[in-house]
């Protein structure tokens, strides 16, 4: 077997010679190995293909010089296999950087030959081809950025009700074997026999036509002209867009934002580390993303009394789980909040029980949403929080145009339409910068609540700023800023203005605008409220109890779902 | 903390660059030219060579802001600029120009209206910074934006984005990752064809007498350079970090012109004036530098400006391109064969062998690995770079930090791992 990891590698021409060629994309379970070889800042796909590599002992590999990070596995990789080779793929697609590329081929056939021994065989060279990758019949979604580890694509395909096609930078890859007569010419060619030097006097017409299929497949976006890029999107059949990108590879947020300004087709935006996701966090972001453009999944709500007088909705985080319960008309009748603690079922509990006006028996229906929604087992249906926040927001609060939501461990951003439904989001990524979670430590380093925190950097004087983006960083600067006299309120409304920054950049992502409603617990506090507003430049709408939002939402597809039932009884 | 006169200066810049973004731009251009006449003309513990430098670097920058009537070209670090200096064209690239503002305290603008713009947090904050500017209308339009592939990723993007803003002519040389004939072929072409694009999108006509002499100052720039780390092999001159930023400069993208060549012929004069001190009179330890130096950190100058105890001898970024001879035959073909065997392009190992001859030659007690935030193709290398070098009988210091966002860094632990390393040269040494 030999080891491959990009789409221009040129798997045909080793397979001419007998080699396995296996695409290495599997996600890595940690990355000592990789850190200790390179360094940790470098992107996660490398670093899981030098993890990957020495897991399953690969001995062969063909690198294509792609990107900086290649280029440095392929230096500290090189002692420690049998053959490994790192192509020069031109950046251009002319004449003279075809010629190159022949030469690059034409310097790994004989590297190749001089270390299996085998002859090069046309025939398995012609086979090897496998055409054009198959687009799925009717609508799909396609992933389009950095490439998507196995493990990741397998998680996308259970989530998403519509086929997936990976048109990311190791998929895609289109190449058609030679035609009948060129292959007939070429073993006329080849049966006139050899140069001196053993090279077979055909093989520089051979590699000439495989630099020009290698070349001119849909370019990725390190060549030069990506222009063909866009024909990735003239498909009326692709119906959505998960665009991923991978933590410190940097290729594809330019992409991102070029797609996130041009183009009209739904997309949401993931990225990961080349480790296997939390799948908590995917399923709200893709399930929230299939939702918004109405391919959820059909619900098998059982058939409602239409007499049923209560509707309740479970919002269960990370921290808290809050329940609102409505009437017919949705006026919230009844509500509770309790602590989620570690399973998501007892928190649910606990909140249904906590309830104070109505009896659980009244309720007839009951909807899930937040993390912990599918694992609510007396939960009727569940929707994610980014639909419930959007529903909950435009009916305590209509009109709105963007809901900042600050959780306990993540921050989102939604657009609404003209109609409240959710038109674009965003949410952090694995870094906790930004979120509760970051405030809840900064109040533990500077030994005050988390109460005092949201008013504690009012009455600032000196306007510090928090520089450092990571949490952990940021919490030695806190340390030095007190260590340095600096006062209490000063580094307070620094760190405010910290979280503003990082949440305004979901909302510039989302292309937010007024006017504002800011909800879960982040709301609560009242300094990091008075810096986003001065960001956005108006005055931002906070509900009275800014955590119920989502389960509100929630309770409202509820009577949706009981307004349906009904009229498909009667 | 107090705040300095160059946070003031940060803080209004930022307003004025966030407010009126073309008097921002003429405010910057003419603070960096009197910084750099101020710098020409004190007197200090440096050498007067290094004020000429300074001014000359300075004026460079600023002529990068300036409505000066000439026309600009946008260039990565690596691109050869001779072609452009023997017809007269400004050359503006982003690692110099995100230097000089990190340096003025006026980074946080850009570095912010960049992420905005969607630019990922990883990116090189020398391009992101870069990018920043132009999003906020402080770069002027360029004539054409050319750049090579080698050494960095960002180079594919920033370059294009900038085209594509600008709406100008972009032109990419293709650097094959090793040295040989037909690749040097295939970059020589590439040239050629940049010189008929730059005529094309400047309108103005290449003199190939001019192209010539700039070959000559080119040739003549390198051979002073060999010649001052000859000199400082033996002799100690107690700089800055921010020297040998601008020999990075000056033996790059300003390589080619009269100024490089006279700032050279300075300091080696003044060099020969000093006393050989090294190895066996020498004070204190000295330590080779592997790629950007964090001149802004003002932790990191307190410890290396001027101080007797420790000295930054070298810094690769300045002789990665000094093994060639650029005098006579086709300069394509010499720029093509600089390019190719420039020790930042092809596998780690030929940049480790270079850092490592300097640290010979110029008797390095250490060295310290500078890993730029972002940078990939340096990072990636960190390990094997370490391990050669310790072999080597080198101690290795690698240090984590950016080269113009203060808001990757960790300064405390930095502060702490640099002087415990120079503990360790220092104790090595008794």
């Amino acid at each position: 077997m030999i080891g491959y990891t990009c789409k221009y590698a040129p798997v045909e021409l080793l397979s001419a010679f007998g080699a396995e060629p296996l695409l290495i994309n599997e996600e890595a379970d940690n990355f000592d190995c990789a850190q200790d070889m390179m360094h940790m800042n470098m992107c996660g796909s490398i670093k899981a293909l030098i993890e990957n590599v020495k897991k399953d002992g690969v001995r062969e590999m063909i690198l294509v010089n792609c990107c900086d990070g290649t280029r440095r596995a392929y230096d500290v990789l090189k002692d420690q296999m049998d053959f490994i080779f790192l192509m020069d793929m031109p950046h251009a697609v002319n004449g003279c950087s075809r010629q190159h590329l022949v030469d690059e081929l034409e310097r790994l056939f004989t590297a190749y030959h001089d270390y299996c021994g085998k002859p090069f065989d046309l025939n398995k060279f012609a086979e090897s081809f496998t055409g054009a990758e198959k687009r799925p019949d009717g609508d799909y979604i396609g992933i389009i950025g950095a490439r998507v580890g196995n493990g990741l694509h397998d998680q996308l395909d259970d989530l998403v009700p519509l086929p997936i096609r990976d048109m990311t930078c190791n998929h895609i890859r289109d190449m058609e074997g030679p035609d009948r007569n060129v292959l007939k010419r070429w073993n006329e060619a080849a049966a006139e026999g050899n140069q001196e030097d053993g090279t077979p006097d055909y093989l520089r017409e051979v590699l000439e036509w495989y630099a020009q299929r290698l070349m001119t497949q849909m370019p990725c976006m390190r060549m030069e002209d990506i222009t063909k890029r866009r024909e990735l999107l003239n498909d009326p059949h692709l119906k959505g867009i998960i665009y991923h990108t991978i933590k410190f590879c940097d290729y594809f947020g330019f992409e991102y934002e070029m797609l996130r300004r041009q183009t009209n087709i739904p997309m949401t935006k993931i990225e990961t580390d080349f480790t296997m996701q939390s799948e908590g966090q995917l399923s709200t972001r893709i399930g929230g993303f299939i939702e918004s453009i109405g391919l959820r999944k059909e619900r098998t709500v059982r058939l409602m009394n239409k007499d049923g007088k209560y509707f309740a909705g479970i919002d269960s985080g990370s921290t808290t789980t809050n329940i609102a319960v409505l009437d017919r008309d949705g006026n919230v009748v009844d509500s509770a909040t309790c602590r989620t603690g570690a399973k998501a079922q007892k928190g649910a509990q606990k909140a249904l029980d906590s309830l104070t006006k109505v009896d659980p028996k009244d309720i007839s229906l009951i909807f899930a949403t937040g993390y912990g929604r599918m694992n609510i087992s007396f939960a009727d249906d569940n929707i994610t929080e980014i639909t419930c926040h959007a529903r909950g927001a435009s009916h305590i609060h209509p009109g709105v145009h963007t809901i900042i939501d600050i959780g306990g461990q993540d921050n989102k951003a939604i657009r609404l339409d003209d109609n409240g439904d959710v038109a674009n989001f965003a949410m952090n990524d694995k870094c906790a910068a930004g979120t509760g979670r970051f405030l809840e430590n900064m109040a533990k380093v500077l030994e005050i609540s988390l109460d005092e925190i949201s008013t504690a950097g009012l009455d600032w004087q000196n306007d510090l700023t928090i520089s450092s983006m990571c949490t952990v960083f940021a919490e030695s600067e806190v340390v030095s800023l007190i260590a340095d006299n600096n006062q209490i309120a000063d580094i307070v409304h620094g760190l405010d203005k910290s979280v503003a920054a990082k949440t305004m950049a979901l909302v510039h992502r989302t292309g937010g605008k007024g006017p504002y409603m800011m909800t879960g617990g982040g709301a609560r506090n009242i300094g990091v409220v008075r810096c986003i507003e001065d960001l956005v430049g108006e005055k931002i709408f906070v509900p009275e109890n800014p955590d119920l939002c989502g389960a509100i939402g929630a309770a409202l597809f509820a009577i949706d779902a009981a307004e349906e039932s009904a009229e498909k009884i009667s | 903390m107090s705040r300095t006169i160059v946070d003031r200066f940060g803080e209004y810049a930022e307003k004025q660059i966030d407010r009126h973004p073309a008097r921002a731009r003429k405010l910057l251009a003419r603070t960096f030219r009197l910084y750099g006449n101020y710098m020409r003309m004190k007197k200090s513990d440096q050498l007067p060579a290094r004020g000429y430098q300074m001014q000359h670097c300075n004026r460079a920058m600023a002529a990068s802001l300036s409505d000066n009537g000439r026309k600009s070209v946008v260039v990565s670090i690596f691109t050869p600029c001779e072609v452009m200096h023997a017809m007269g064209l400004d050359v503006v690239f982003p690692e110099g120009l995100s230097c000089y503002m990190t340096a003025s305290h006026c980074e946080k603008i850009f570095l912010n209206e960049a992420e905005k713009s969607g630019v990922p947090e990883s990116f090189c904050s020398f391009h992101k910074q870069f990018i920043g500017m132009v999003e906020k209308g402080v770069l002027p339009k360029p004539c054409c934006i050319v750049n090579t592939t080698m050494v960095c990723d960002a180079n594919q993007l920033s370059f294009r984005y900038l085209a594509d803003y600008y709406q100008v002519p972009h032109f990419v040389i293709d650097v094959p990752n090793d040295w040989n004939e037909k690749n040097q072929e295939y970059v020589r072409q590439q040239l050629q064809q940049m010189a008929l694009f730059l005529q094309s999108s400047s309108g103005i006509q290449l003199d190939e007498q001019k192209l010539k002499e700039s070959m000559e100052l080119a040739q003549k720039g390198i051979e002073n350079y060999r010649e001052i780390l000859r000199l400082k092999a033996t002799r100690s001159e107690r700089g800055r970090l921010t020297d040998l930023m601008m020999d990075s400069f000056e033996y790059h993208v300003l390589l080619g012109t009269e100024e490089t060549v006279e700032s050279g012929n300075r300091m080696i004069r003044e060099l020969k004036e000093l006393p050989e001190v090294v190895p066996d009179n020498q004070q204190g330890v000295c330590v080779a530098w592997v790629h950007i130096l964090p001149y802004w950190q003002e932790s990191m100058t307190n410890i290396f400006n001027h101080n007797e105890n420790v000295e930054v001898i070298s810094g690769d970024m300045s002789y990665d391109n000094l093994d060639v001879d650029l005098t006579g035959g086709d300069p394509y073909e010499k720029m093509a064969e600089m390019l190719l065997k420039d020790s930042f392009n092809g596998p780690a190992e030929r940049r480790i062998e270079r850092v490592l001859r300097y640290a010979r030659d110029m008797h390095a007690d250490g060295i310290v690995y500078f890993c730029h935030w972002g940078c990939k193709q340096t990072l990636g290398a960190s390990s094997l770079a370490a391990k050669t070098f310790e072999e080597a009988g080198f101690p290795t210091l690698v240090l984590d930090g950016d080269g113009c966002d203060p808001r990757n860094i960790q300064d405390g632990q930095m502060v702490t791992r640099v002087q415990a390393f120079i503990e360790q040269l220092e104790a090595r040494r008794r």
